[in-house]
């Protein structure tokens, strides 16, 4: 342009003009923003009505439509009512590609989701077998839980032959270590930590359970209390051994064993439970009086807060039925309230509590204590002990209702064919009707039950002082009173010698067979240690 | 917040990237255009691509609910064959170390699926104002049955923005691997 004058105007006057005009339009914008300030602040505080205000927001509405809006995509077309993008950038949008790639990800993530899926099928059964020993275990009933982890390695061999021709199947049907642990840790609780520890090397069957063991919590801490048992035990080997080695033992043997054992009292590594509780032991085996032993039982209860290990699985049952005994029913209730809380499946307390009621004559009370367990535990499939069907009988024994024990014996063994409390039970209820010879074949039948399963199945437990007494009994008093004619006869000879040098324990044996005791009174009494 | 969730987002990768391929298919079946298509990036839409919002009611129900279906469908999956096996069947690294860990990886594809659970909220807040409050042509009775996975998926997009779902994911894990011990 020429320097001179645009429109014969003087270049420097254009550009004074020019000047003062973007001053005036800066003024009138500033008081143009100054007074839409002023106006928010009106707005502020004094309210539009809302017919104003919604007049206001339509014709904003309505300019908002009107304005052209930007695409996002290109940012320079203009993008059509009801539309996010340009109709160029909307065709180049819808049709942008998936890559190959991405569709191989995809494709890995919905097969691999299937591979897991079969996976889930396969191990469903065992894993809801598992799971039920959780829910067991959460409801306080143990020996079921111990059960059912058990049963799931058994539900996974069924599936894996189930499922012989898919041949991967086998890999993903393995129990591990950790179901190993949960079942010792249940069988410590269930059983005592001495007994998890003896078996061990049985509950702990998975390849890579020897290694797991090192590393396991609930094993070491078992290890240490077994420790700490056998540790105590030879320190009181030479006394105790003394009186067990004697065929016979008199109250004379057992006084200068108790006066060694109270000289460790006190020592280094000497745990005072465990003392008083061999104390007990060495005393019940002389005879040496009701007081002494109860009193060592007494003091063994006294220090059990004393310890960092409570040996309560060792003296409870024993305690429990001294106080019984000795008529402390209400101190024995205690306990045995405290007992049925920790484990509704231990079957040990609800007996003792039924004897209570028995003793007070009160069976309506043992009968729902019973029905209560019953409820918990009869439906569950206890291989070696089914306890619910044992308290029926005895139930329904000491009620007198002989016909009903024998109906439920009946319906309890074809379900468990290796349990010989059942016979047992029988052969007390024969007893208490003079069915003498009857009673002494199924106290056999019970004594022949608990041999096999302590031969072929390693369970000791089988085996209880309960099954002797009973046999000896029965034997006794078929030999006495029962019919000489029969097969019997002479095998009753053999049982009774066969017991001619044992020490009873059992006060109600000694008193029936010194003839101080009816056997009718004994079996359907609280105070018998037979039933 | 930001950084967690885009952390947490990579850390968790394979259900992140998988949750943007559903999408991405979801918007390709649907025709609606996808402006960005990258799965994992470092803002807030890493898992998702950027879309244009549906315009029907069907479709938006769909872009809401659809990839989720299929992450909580493969979550699941995975996530319980790793848990059956490590927590039920008791399998440790003891008894075999290739399959315990063939095992987590599963529990981590679960978890990782399962976090990318959830929309981004504005698909379903789409949803959420078709069906209940404009005048959209929306049957009741789907109105009435897609209201409770509705509202779950609203408030599972908000805690996925806020991060929630992540410390869910963490208790989750750690609760189970007290639970083993």
């Amino acid at each position: 342009m020429d320097n001179e004058n645009l429109n014969n105007i003087p270049e420097e006057e254009i550009k004074k003009e020019t000047e003062e005009a973007i001053e005036e339009a800066e003024d009138t914008a500033e008081e143009a923003v100054s007074q839409e300030e002023a106006d928010e602040e009106d707005s502020a505080e004094t309210p539009e009505s809302p017919e104003e205000s919604s007049d206001s927001d339509e014709e904003e509405e309505d300019e908002d439509e009107d304005e052209e809006k930007i695409c996002p995509g290109c940012k320079e077309n203009t993008v059509a009512r009801g539309h996010e993008y340009c109709r160029k950038c909307e065709r180049k949008y819808v049709k942008t590609h998936i890559g190959f790639f991405r569709y191989v990800a995809g494709a890995i993530a919905l097969l691999g989701s299937l591979f897991a899926f079969i996976i889930i099928c396969i191990s469903a059964l065992p894993s809801l077998q598992v799971f039920e020993g959780h829910i067991y275990q959460a409801g306080r009933i143990v020996y079921s839980s111990i059960e059912s982890f058990r049963k799931a390695d058994e539900v996974a061999s069924n599936v894996s032959g189930a499922l012989q021709g898919v041949s991967f199947a086998d890999r993903f049907l393995q129990t591990g270590s950790s179901l190993d642990n949960k079942i010792f840790k249940a069988s410590i609780k269930f059983y005592n930590p001495l007994v998890a520890e003896q078996y061990k090397q049985y509950i702990f069957d998975s390849p890579g359970a020897a290694e797991y063991q090192k590393h396991s919590r609930a094993v070491k801490n078992n290890s240490a209390v077994f420790k700490k048992y056998e540790d105590m035990y030879h320190k009181v080997e030479s006394i105790y051994e003394k009186i067990v080695n004697k065929e016979k033992t008199t109250p004379e043997d057992g006084k200068p064993a108790l006066e060694e054992l109270e000289k460790l009292r006190g020592q280094d590594g000497i745990d005072e439970q465990l003392l008083n509780l061999y104390g007990y032991d060495i005393a019940g085996m002389c005879e040496m009086g009701d007081d002494l032993i109860y009193g060592y039982l007494d003091k063994t209860y006294e220090t059990r807060d004393k310890n960092d290990t409570d040996w309560e699985f060792l003296y409870i049952d024993a305690y429990i039925d001294s106080l019984i005994k000795r008529d402390r029913d209400d101190e024995a209730a205690e306990i045995i309230e405290e007992l049925m809380k920790q484990d509704l499946s231990n079957e040990k307390p609800v007996k003792q509590f039924a004897r209570i009621c028995l003793k007070k004559n009160e069976l309506d009370k043992a009968e729902e204590e019973i029905n209560n367990y019953c409820a918990n535990n009869l439906t569950i499939e206890n291989t070696f002990s089914d306890t619910g069907y044992q308290l029926l009988i005895w139930l329904a024994r000491v009620k007198g209702d002989y016909d009903e024990v024998e109906e439920t014996v009946e319906t309890a063994q074809q379900l468990y064919e290796l349990i010989p409390e059942f016979n047992r039970q029988l052969a007390l209820a024969y007893l208490a009707q003079d069915k003498f010879d009857e009673a002494f074949e199924q106290a056999y039948l019970a004594d022949e039950k608990a041999y096999y399963r302590v031969s072929y199945y390693n369970d000791p437990s089988a085996m209880s002082e309960e099954i002797y007494a009973t046999l000896y009994v029965s034997a006794f008093l078929a030999d006495k009173c029962g019919k000489k004619d029969t097969e019997n006869a002479e095998h009753i000879k053999d049982i009774i010698d066969s017991f001619k040098d044992r020490n009873f324990t059992s006060d109600t044996v000694r008193q029936i067979i010194e003839g101080k005791l009816d056997v009718r009174d004994a079996v359907t009494k609280g105070v018998c240690d037979l039933i | 917040m930001r950084l967690i969730y885009v952390i947490f987002k990579f850390i968790l990768f394979p259900g992140t990237y998988i949750r943007g391929f559903w999408e991405h298919l979801t918007c390709k079946i649907l025709h609606l255009p996808v402006e960005s298509e990258g799965y994992l990036r470092a803002d807030e839409a890493c898992g998702h691509v950027e879309h244009a919002l549906a315009t029907t009611p069907w479709s938006a129900w769909l872009m809401a609910t659809g990839p989720g279906f299929m992450m909580f469908n493969a979550g699941m999956a995975f996530l319980y064959a790793g848990v059956l096996n490590i927590f039920y069947m008791g399998i440790t690294p003891y008894d075999s170390i290739g399959m315990f860990i063939f095992y987590v990886i599963l529990i981590y594809l679960g978890v990782s699926f399962l976090c990318s659970l959830f929309p981004l909220t504005e698909d379903i807040l789409t949803y959420w104002d078709m069906a209940y409050h404009t005048k959209k042509r929306v049957p009741v009775i789907f109105k009435i049955l897609s209201f409770p996975l509705a509202l779950i998926t609203r408030i599972g997009a908000f805690c996925e923005k806020n991060c929630i779902n992540f410390l869910l994911a963490i208790v989750f894990i750690v609760l189970h691997i007290v639970l083993m011990l």
